[in-house]
């Protein structure tokens, strides 16, 4: 039985109970931690999502040092194991990785092929809009003076729907924004959000490096069957070595593979990665 | 595009930054809706445009009560710690024309209610409330006024009226 | 009426009248100004006119404010403060105000109705009626007229009054005639006539106007009677009289005083005679006219040599200064008006703290003087009417007595009775009957228009005996109310504005309540309900009554040549001279201001009192460190079963809160605004905290409006104690020893 889809699937909806719970342990006076994917922490620490204290440092022309070091550590999380915030933590991907799901059946239904992955052109236009537009929204927030991605990031989104619907008892129209992004996903844009256009995304896939987390593989076991690619929802092909900034590392291709030939070392230090591509 | 550089006119919470900072440091994070013992923080709507997800009260749903919990947990300079009576966050002003206790019925529930009682809402000889210059503003004289409509008017900082 | 003005109208007019005051109108000299002209702010349905307009008075608190209710379509439409009123001049306070929403609530009861088996059930009157006269009629048959008992509310009118006393004493029997007056100010009456000798107030609002000196102890006037508060202050404005207030709580009342004695719980009476004990000693007393009106002036002397100031201060809480500080405001005083209220009332020694004050009042000479004297206003709007036409267990009409031969002898002629059916005991106080319930003694208990199961202390044991009662009749005007629930069958009564009658008010003054509308649905004026089982059970020519005049009319009568004589008042006097005091022996005798003028006391001359002071009946100990005072909030009345359905008077106390002090909070990990646990040794309730100043350390306060039906946890009578006073056995609800945990 593999353990991780069943760690990884639990930690998703573990981060959904987490932010239902905290308001509802508040209002029964469990009250040590407060917060959201925005932001949480108790009296002593907190932890922030980076792309806000990006924003939010930029809108407000201030650095503020409790700020940043709480930006930190999902920063630090990235350095080391690459993008695991989109598949273990973030809801939108929880639910993009449902919805991909369904996308998958409606081309089964509708006998439509595979999906295929990217090649690297359609990768590297992809990476060049992604980049792009969270370079315009952080030159935005600066110029506008209010962090612009909290209007449209579903992670900010999800989480104040789910305050102000136990805490408040209202239901806002956040979840319109959301729902949007998926239904786009599921038509025609595989992941699109996800690859594309999230900032999130887009800033802890700039912070991995050779040395982060990413998926090998061992070209000797491999026999060249491309369950793997298939697999991928994010459009990587390990078989074909291409795995880059679009991994989440959510470790689908390593549990599918039928000869064990993908893996995901945890440190690799002082070598290149063996047969990967390193991010471009 | 002066929507985007209006004021929001909202009432923010104690401690908080003027309005164009707060605007731009509020990380969104809803941690002073969450916060103990009250629920008198809601989040601003899409249609607040600049003030989308920040921190504001609503005296009429439920008034501030100066607990001052809200800016210990604001993770950004958005909410700063001040003492209850630097809450700054507006002003009441009594509308002595449907006040009861200026109109021959004897109230006084506003000056009773005052969480800076006796100094933010005072009553003169006549025993008819009097807001002071010590009112911070937070609203529940507003929410307990028994008139409809209510005979207080509550002016948030940087407004004029 | 002729002119009725726009609402737009009296607001102009009140901002010029304001504007003038402002510019500095002076008004000196004249024996009845009390301050600039107030206004006269008019409640109305908006769009709706009213076609007529009729006398009333506030049903609520016992100032008795005059009202002009206004009617369109048999509904009432508008409500204002009668402009040239004696009591108010136009003025009334925040319930009055908002009286238009208590009479067409969801929950009015419309339909008499009777328990059965899938709950309550409705039937006809005639059912209704017929099952009442035969209960109590079998009940009287098999164990006596004492196994029956009547509890009526202290907001009744005169002529119900009467016709309940006639009823239950006069033709069932028995004394068990009982009134809420005794859980709010049976102390303060019994202290009153073991001081004067007789039941006489003998104040007038008035007196506000002409006194140097306010003596407030354990009163929240500014919350309880706001309208009387604000013509206190205003006079006070014009004379500078000081204010000392004996509070443990800093009140609002306590906030404006000038000397404000925050007292440990209890102490009254060491506090009073240490008072007594400096204004004797400093000589600041004339002891010839101490002597010429008390009848022990020396044994009050001898006995307050051990209360000085320094000897109490512990058990009072209260530094020397302080103590001496009052008694010399007092003793300087020329005309001081001492008010009391259930801080001295509701106390296992209520009786005591009330005779040791008005000791003060006695010995500084302050009787029978405008602005002097002991001034009486009572919770109820009827405290004082009840007690005139002697609705109470011991009494009968015109302050007369059940055990008297000579005063039943006279009673009976009146009411065409045998002397002999009026029983030479007096019957039970509420505390009793309850007991007698339990016991199994008495059988039927009729309540009208009260709420005990809410009110009465330790409220869990109240309910469990209301509810065991073998046939209990609940007469009220909603249902369902904390006590209708526990009723075997209901009875719609009338609420105000919907039956006429009189009422006196605290200082003595009779006024008029005309009918203005018909009572919805099946309700009836209670009077009514109660002649009409009366005549079921063949006591016809006794309520042979054309209309409430002629009870009006007979109950004269009994007043004539006593102390309350009405001889000279009549329906159509009131409409004229409202408010008119008693005694008025004939059609042409103006009304009496103030009594005891010529120092015409009944018993010759008053009596001092001497008490040594006496702790509570359950004081704090390791278990529960915190003593419970309740009170109530100017924002609501009693029980809510009126206030608490009108939102803009319930949106102030939603739910029950916990005064604390810091310390105690700290003590019990309790922040500012947690919903914490008060928990006494009788039950728990769960309330907001709140952590402020105005509370002693040691004490909580909680507001006692709140029920059963206000949710789980949330009666605060559950926690309240039964320990009554020796004497006038009224309940203390200021001391009982609680804890506040935080789950």
């Amino acid at each position: 039985m593999k353990w991780r889809p069943i760690a990884r699937k639990g930690a998703q909806v573990s981060v959904l109970a987490m932010l239902v719970a905290i308001p509802l342990l508040s209002m029964a006076r469990i009250d040590f931690i407060q917060g959201t994917l925005c932001s949480f922490g108790t009296e002593s620490w907190s932890v922030s999502c980076p792309l806000g204290v990006a924003q939010t440092s930029l809108a407000s022309r201030t650095l503020d040092a409790g700020l940043l070091l709480s930006g930190f550590a999902f920063i630090a999380l990235a350095f080391v194991a690459g993008r695991v915030f989109c598949s273990w933590i973030c809801p939108q991907g929880f639910f993009s990785e449902l919805g991909d799901k369904v996308h998958l059946a409606v081309r089964r239904v509708f006998k439509r092929p595979p999906p295929r992955p990217d090649t690297p052109a359609q990768y590297r236009r992809g990476q060049i809009f992604l980049y792009s537009f969270l370079g315009a929204g952080l030159v935005a927030s600066f110029v506008f003076g209010v962090p612009v991605f909290c209007y449209i990031c579903p992670i900010g989104l999800i989480s104040r729907a789910i305050v102000g619907s136990t805490y408040l008892g209202t239901v806002g129209s956040e979840l319109l924004v959301v729902a949007i992004i998926l239904f786009v996903e599921v038509s025609f844009a595989r992941r699109g959000w996800c690859k594309y256009i999230c900032p999130v995304g887009a800033l802890y896939g700039a912070c991995t490096t050779k040395r982060s987390l990413t998926v090998v593989r061992d070209a000797h076991a491999c026999v060249g069957c491309h369950t793997c690619e298939r697999e991928c929802s994010m459009g990587n092909s390990p078989v074909d070595d291409r795995v880059g900034r679009t991994c989440t590392n959510c470790g689908d291709c390593v549990d599918v593979c039928p000869e064990a030939a993908l893996s995901q070392p945890l440190v690799q230090l002082g070598k290149k990665a063996s047969a990967g591509v390193s991010p471009s | 595009m002066s929507f985007l550089f209006d004021r929001s006119g909202l009432l923010r919470p104690p401690g908080a930054a003027d309005e164009a900072d707060l605007v731009g440091s509020c990380i969104r994070c809803a941690r002073c809706v969450e916060v103990r013992p009250y629920q008198s923080i809601r989040l601003g709507p899409i249609t607040a445009l600049r003030s989308y997800g920040t921190p504001f009260i609503d005296p009429l749903g439920s008034p501030c009560y100066l607990c001052m919990r809200c800016p210990e947990v604001c993770p950004t300079s958005a909410l700063t710690v001040v003492p209850a009576v630097e809450s700054a966050m507006g002003t009441a002003r009594v509308i002595e024309e449907s006040c009861y206790s200026w109109t021959g019925t004897v109230c006084n529930q506003c000056y009773r209610s005052c969480p800076l009682k006796g100094t933010a809402i005072d009553l003169d000889d006549l025993l008819q409330p009097v807001v002071t210059e010590a009112c911070v503003g937070c609203g529940v004289c507003l929410h307990v006024c028994p008139t409809e409509p209510r005979s207080i008017h509550l002016v948030p900082r940087g407004e004029t009226s | 009426m002729a002119w009725r003005p726009s609402r737009r109208d009296f607001v102009k007019g009140s901002s010029a009248a304001l504007a003038l005051v402002m510019v500095g109108c002076d008004c000196e000299g004249d024996d009845d100004d009390d301050g600039p002209a107030r206004t006269v702010r008019e409640i109305a349905e908006p769009n709706i006119e009213a076609s007529s307009w009729h006398m009333s008075v506030c049903p609520y608190c016992g100032v008795g404010c005059g009202l002009d209710v206004g009617v369109a379509d048999n509904r009432v439409v508008a409500v204002r403060g009668m402009e040239d009123h004696p009591v108010n001049r136009g003025e009334i306070c925040l319930l009055g105000q908002n009286l238009l929403g208590i009479l067409e609530t969801d929950d009015r009861l419309l339909h008499p109705m009777r328990k059965g088996a899938g709950g309550m059930e409705q039937i006809s009157w005639d059912q209704a009626s017929d099952t009442v006269a035969e209960r109590i009629r079998a009940t009287i048959d098999e164990h006596g007229p004492d196994s029956f008992a009547m509890y009526v509310s202290a907001s009744e009118y005169l002529e119900e009054y009467y016709v309940y006393n006639k009823f239950v004493k006069g033709c069932l029997g028995t004394n068990n005639l009982e009134s809420s007056a005794r859980l709010c100010w049976a102390s303060g009456v019994v202290g009153l006539v073991k001081a004067f000798g007789g039941d006489s107030p003998p104040c007038a609002y008035e007196d506000f106007d002409h006194a140097d000196l306010f003596f407030v102890a354990g009163y929240n006037l500014a919350e309880s009677k706001p309208v009387i508060f604000r013509r206190m202050m205003r006079s006070r404005q014009r004379t500078q009289a000081p204010i000392i207030v004996v509070d443990p709580r800093v009140t609002d009342t306590a906030s404006r005083a000038d000397l404000h004695l925050q007292i440990k719980p209890g102490a009254d009476v060491a506090l009073h005679n240490a008072i007594a004990h400096v204004l004797i000693g400093e000589g600041l007393i004339d002891e010839g006219e101490a002597r010429g009106l008390t009848d022990n002036f020396d044994e009050l002397r001898e006995h307050v040599t051990s209360f000085s100031p320094g000897a109490v201060a512990d058990v009072t809480g209260l530094t020397a200064e302080e103590i001496t500080r009052a008694a010399h405001m007092v003793g300087e005083a020329e005309a001081g008006l001492f008010m009391w209220g259930q801080g001295l009332n509701q106390s296992s020694i209520g009786t005591r703290k009330v005779t040791t004050l008005l000791n003060l009042v006695f010995i500084t000479n302050n009787v029978g003087r405008p602005g002097a004297g002991p001034m009486a206003i009572t919770g109820q709007g009827s405290a004082m009417g009840l007690r005139e036409v002697g609705a109470l267990p011991h009494l009968l009409p015109g302050f007369r007595k059940v055990t008297e031969e000579q005063d039943r002898a006279e009673i009976a002629e009146i009411w065409g009775v045998p002397p002999a059916r009026i029983r030479p005991t007096p019957g039970k106080p509420i505390s009793m009957i309850l007991e007698g319930i339990e016991r199994g003694e008495i059988k039927v208990l009729w309540i009208i228009h009260s709420n005990p199961a809410a009110t009465f202390p330790d409220s869990t044991w109240a309910r469990r005996v209301l509810e065991q009662t073998e046939f209990l009749i609940v007469q009220d005007a909603y249902h369902p109310t904390e006590t209708t629930q526990l009723a075997d069958l209901v009875l719609p009564g009338a609420q105000w504005a919907e039956k006429g009658g009189t009422l006196t008010n605290s200082e003595r003054g009779l006024n008029l309540i005309e009918q203005a509308v018909q009572p919805p649905g099946e309700a009836r004026p209670d009077l009514d309900i109660v002649m009409d089982v009366a005549r079921r059970m063949g006591f016809r020519d006794e309520f042979a009554y054309e209309n409430t005049e002629a009870i009006f009319e007979e109950y004269k009568r009994c007043t004539t040549g006593r102390a309350c004589d009405i001889t000279g008042v009549s329906y159509e006097r009131l409409r004229r001279d409202r408010g008119i005091q008693w005694p008025v022996p004939t059609p042409d005798h103006p009304g009496t201001v103030r009594r005891f003028v010529d120092r015409d006391f009944p018993r010759g001359k008053v009596h001092l009192n001497l008490y040594e002071h006496q702790a509570p009946a359950e004081v704090p100990d390791d278990t529960y460190p915190l003593n419970l005072i309740t009170g109530l909030v100017g924002m609501q009345y009693h029980s809510r079963t009126r206030t608490g359905k009108i939102p803009a008077l319930a949106r102030a106390v939603p739910e029950p809160f916990v005064d604390m002090h810091a310390n105690d909070a700290r003590v019990a990990g309790v922040a500012d605004g947690d919903h914490v646990y008060v928990e006494s040794r009788r039950g728990r309730v769960r309330a907001r905290a709140r952590v402020n100043e105005t509370i002693r350390a040691g004490s909580v306060f909680m507001p006692y409006h709140f029920g059963s039906l206000s949710g789980p946890d949330q009666a605060v009578n559950a926690l309240t104690i039964r320990a009554f006073d020796e004497s006038a056995k009224q309940p203390e609800y200021k001391a009982c020893a609680v804890r506040v945990v935080t789950t």
